[in-house]
């Protein structure tokens, strides 16, 4: 445990940010640990050792002019950025709008008038006038008595309701 | 009157203005005052002159497009060289070599079993040698570790200054160091336990 904290206080001891009372605790400890003591010699020899890796070298000739250029060239790339970026934005708002005005379209359009049965069988290309045929092709005068009287009852139920 | 750094600081925020401005030769001449710090600063953590040089460029367009966010709360050096740590830390991060990292809870402690090192230089050959050696241990350090090491213990940067551009408690400036000290020792204390053992 002692030794744990002597560790801690070389170190601080290296950036002379020791207290006075931990300075005092650590040369007591270091006078009695052989151990702590050769590692504080260690710590110091490496710190010494990093302090001369300190490398004192400038940049490549003119620096500030190659910065310049670079930053020209990426303010080009950077317009670039701001038409793309606009155009990659745009094409979801259209795709919405397009949605939407389509959408009011459909719902603004008128509502289909309600067809009749015989525009609704001309609709469907058949000849309104097929059903009445039907009547008079039957052979017995009785039964296309009865039908065109049932037909006709017919038509004037759906007068009645109309009205 | 004011005091000669006072004077540089008020200089340096009327530059920093006209830049922020779109003044580029304003920005150009504050490249030409910091490109030495900047270039020091990445040239003496990544051990490369031109991958530095790379660095430092890249750095100085980052704060030009940063320039607009800049409040004169703190110098425009202290937040350059955060601009500066983060990008080396981005870089260091995407070429790291920390394949055979240690675990710091693998570190013995002192007194333990741990085989006995010696740091004692026979001549300048050795010492070479044994720098060499630092600088490649201090590669595969940990980002955290190596940028600390670099900034307090080679650079000499004062802890004031690192505590504001790592933005980190002196306490834990403390630690941290403490750390990265005994990562590179134990490091070396393996390397030249292993050639010792081939010797």
């Amino acid at each position: 445990m002692n030794c744990r904290k002597a560790e801690k206080l070389i170190s601080k001891q290296l950036d002379n940010r020791l207290e006075a009372s931990e300075s005092a605790w650590l040369n007591a400890h270091l006078k009695i640990c052989p151990a702590c003591a050769r590692l504080a010699l260690e710590y110091q020899k490496l710190k010494n050792l990093s302090a001369e890796l300190r490398i004192e070298a400038e940049p490549s000739p003119y620096f500030s002019e190659r910065v310049s250029a670079r930053l020209s060239s990426e303010a080009k790339l950077s317009i670039w950025a701001v038409v793309e970026k606009w155009y990659a934005r745009a094409i979801p708002v259209f795709l919405v709008t397009a949605t939407l005005l389509v959408g009011l379209l459909f719902l603004m359009q008128p509502a289909e008038p309600e067809l009749s049965q015989s525009e609704m069988l001309l609709f469907q290309n058949q000849s309104p006038l097929k059903e009445m045929q039907a009547f008079f092709d039957e052979e017995k005068p009785e039964n296309r008595q009865l039908k065109l009287l049932f037909a006709g009852l017919e038509n004037l139920d759906s007068y009645q309701g109309d009205k | 009157m004011l005091a000669g750094k006072d004077e540089q600081v008020m200089e340096e925020n009327q530059v920093v203005k006209l830049a922020q401005q779109g003044d580029t030769e304003a920005f150009s001449t504050l490249v030409r005052n910091y490109q030495n710090k900047v270039f020091g600063l990445a040239v003496n953590i990544v051990h490369n002159h031109e991958t530095a040089d790379d660095l430092a460029q890249e750095i100085f367009i980052k704060a030009y497009q940063a320039l607009p966010r800049f409040r004169s709360e703190s110098e425009f050096g202290t937040w350059l060289y955060q601009i500066a740590i983060n990008h080396i830390r981005d870089h260091l991060r995407k070429h790291k070599k920390e394949k055979d990292a240690l675990r710091l809870d693998d570190i013995p402690e002192p007194g333990g079993e741990e085989k006995e090192l010696s740091l004692e230089l026979a001549d300048n050959q050795e010492e070479e040698r044994r720098k060499r050696l630092i600088t490649e241990k201090m590669e595969e350090m940990p980002e955290k570790y190596r940028l600390i090491l670099s900034l307090r213990d080679i650079q000499g940067l004062s802890y004031e200054e690192i505590s504001r551009i790592l933005k980190l408690t002196p306490g834990t400036v403390d630690s941290r160091l403490h750390r990265a000290r005994r990562l590179l020792r134990k490091k070396l204390a393996q390397a030249l336990s292993q050639e010792g053992g081939k010797r």
